[in-house]
């Protein structure tokens, strides 16, 4: 079986997209802002030049082919999820880090503790074991993402104009994933190869966010002051808390005054 | 060959019954939804930030601060002047009063001052709650965030359901601004724990560039 002409259109324009990207994130030095997106973004190019090579070599269904494929997937999901977790952790570290962090860790635990049961479960457990990780990786990320944004906007935490970006091509990218991963199987079966061609398609729609900033030299990294120390925020924040307490004391002794 | 797999992965799973049929489509749909939805909302809060610190960056201070909820007097005043001398009764408080267009544009005007008070505080709660170094403490602060922030979404509510109906009632008014101005006065009072331990800065980011 071989690649209809669209699908290899589709995989041209991809990789022209992917090592445009990979040359703007070399070219901006977007590796010392984002270590390990760049890194997510390196092992995306190489993956799809060591799949073309070994289709061309050894064909589309070749033995060579599943293990090329599967074991890339491996490598680039675990880019993948590391990438999102540098998100995280940019967002975050000047604020709410301490919560977030052991969300991430429970969430993390769970997907990884998702795969390896349902991969003892079955017959080819290798393979399931990445199917089911790549899956549970989709709705972890997403619930990941979800769960960054909203505590972005509880606490006000605000991130760079690139990371944004970033942010958003991995909500688009996972939000057609999951529909895709859910309604593939029950549903989309009979049209396999266009199913997979429009998730080649999210891709180059989350490369293009990500490619747009890029395009123009970015703004130079400044770290933040640190306006509160943590020692300072301790004994300041409990300062606060009592007054609170009092105020909140004061207002229910008004309210009981004024219902007798 | 991934075909095969999934196939098998699915089947296997359909054998169990309609649970899994069922609930992991509708919860994959509500997850993407949720995602979009939040990152939309995210990114449009946050280009109205960077708006709002080029806008404020010159405003006095008690501008900055809530302060509409300060002129509940003057609207009770106004209803009050407005009912009709036989409406004025001792329950003024649990009444609900209809008023003319001119009365409700008034009170309308004023909910929407009191919910940008309490924007702007909320907003100041959070930046501060986010600065907490322990779990313990941060879940005491959002504690008390909370018991503000129930109340005032439902009293919220239900007010601009009366202003909906063409109903006013001035005690749901009072209660309204009396928790958006404790908001206020909690504000006020964690500023001044802050500028009396010398984080002048940090005041500054709170109120401008928060």
């Amino acid at each position: 079986m071989n690649l209809s002409s669209f699908q290899n259109f589709l995989w041209i324009v991809g990789t022209a997209l992917k090592l445009l990207l990979f040359a703007l994130v070399l070219a901006r030095r977007l590796y010392r802002r984002l270590p390990l997106f760049s890194l997510y973004v390196a092992l995306v190019v190489a993956d799809d030049f060591a799949l073309r090579w070994t289709y061309h070599h050894f064909g589309y269904t070749s033995l060579a082919a599943k293990y090329e494929y599967w074991s890339s997937l491996g490598v680039v999901l675990v880019a993948r999820a590391l990438a999102v977790a540098e998100l995280c952790w940019r967002g975050l570290r000047n604020s709410v880090w301490l919560i977030a962090s052991r969300v991430l860790a429970i969430l993390a635990f769970a997907i990884l503790a998702y795969g390896i049961v349902e991969a003892a479960k079955n017959s080819s457990p290798a393979i399931t074991f990445l199917l089911t990780v790549e899956r549970s990786l989709d709705f972890g990320i997403a619930i990941i993402l979800v769960a960054l944004l909203r505590l972005g906007i509880r606490y006000e935490v605000w991130i760079g104009g690139i990371e944004r970006r970033v942010l958003l091509g991995f909500s688009v990218f996972s939000t057609f994933q999951i529909v895709n991963n859910t309604f593939m199987k029950q549903w989309m079966m009979k049209y396999f190869a266009w199913w997979v061609s429009a998730s080649v398609v999210s891709f180059e729609v989350a490369m293009l966010i990500w490619i747009a900033p890029l395009l123009r030299p970015l703004p130079p990294m400044t770290a933040s002051p640190t306006l509160l120390s943590e020692e300072e925020s301790v004994s300041m924040l409990k300062q606060v808390l009592e007054r609170m307490r009092r105020i909140a004391e004061e207002m229910k002794r008004i309210a009981r005054s004024k219902w007798k | 060959m991934r075909v095969t797999i999934c196939e098998s992965i699915w089947y296997r799973h359909n054998k169990d019954g309609h649970y899994v049929m069922w609930f992991q489509p509708t919860f994959s749909l509500i997850l993407a939804a949720a995602l979009l939805y939040v990152t939309f909302v995210y990114l449009k809060q946050q280009s109205a930030r960077e708006r709002r610190i080029k806008t404020q960056r010159d405003l006095p201070r008690e501008q900055l601060l809530a302060h509409h909820y300060t002129s509940f007097v003057e609207v009770e005043n106004k209803l009050w002047a407005a009912t009709a001398e036989g409406a004025r009764t001792a329950n003024w408080d649990t009444a609900r009063i209809e008023f003319r267009s001119a009365e409700l544009q008034l009170v309308r005007k004023y909910v929407r001052g009191l919910q940008e008070d309490f924007a702007i505080g909320n907003r100041i709660f959070a930046v501060v709650i986010g600065h907490s170094a322990e779990v313990k403490m941060l879940r005491q602060l959002e504690w008390q965030r909370i018991k503000i922030e129930f109340p005032y979404y439902v009293w919220h509510r239900l007010i601009c359901f009366r202003l909906w109906m063409g109903q006013v009632s001035p005690g749901e008014l009072r209660r309204l601004t009396e928790i958006v101005a404790t908001l206020a006065y909690e504000v006020r009072s964690m500023l001044n724990v802050f500028e009396r331990g010398g984080n002048v800065d940090f005041v500054e980011y709170l109120v401008r560039k928060s």
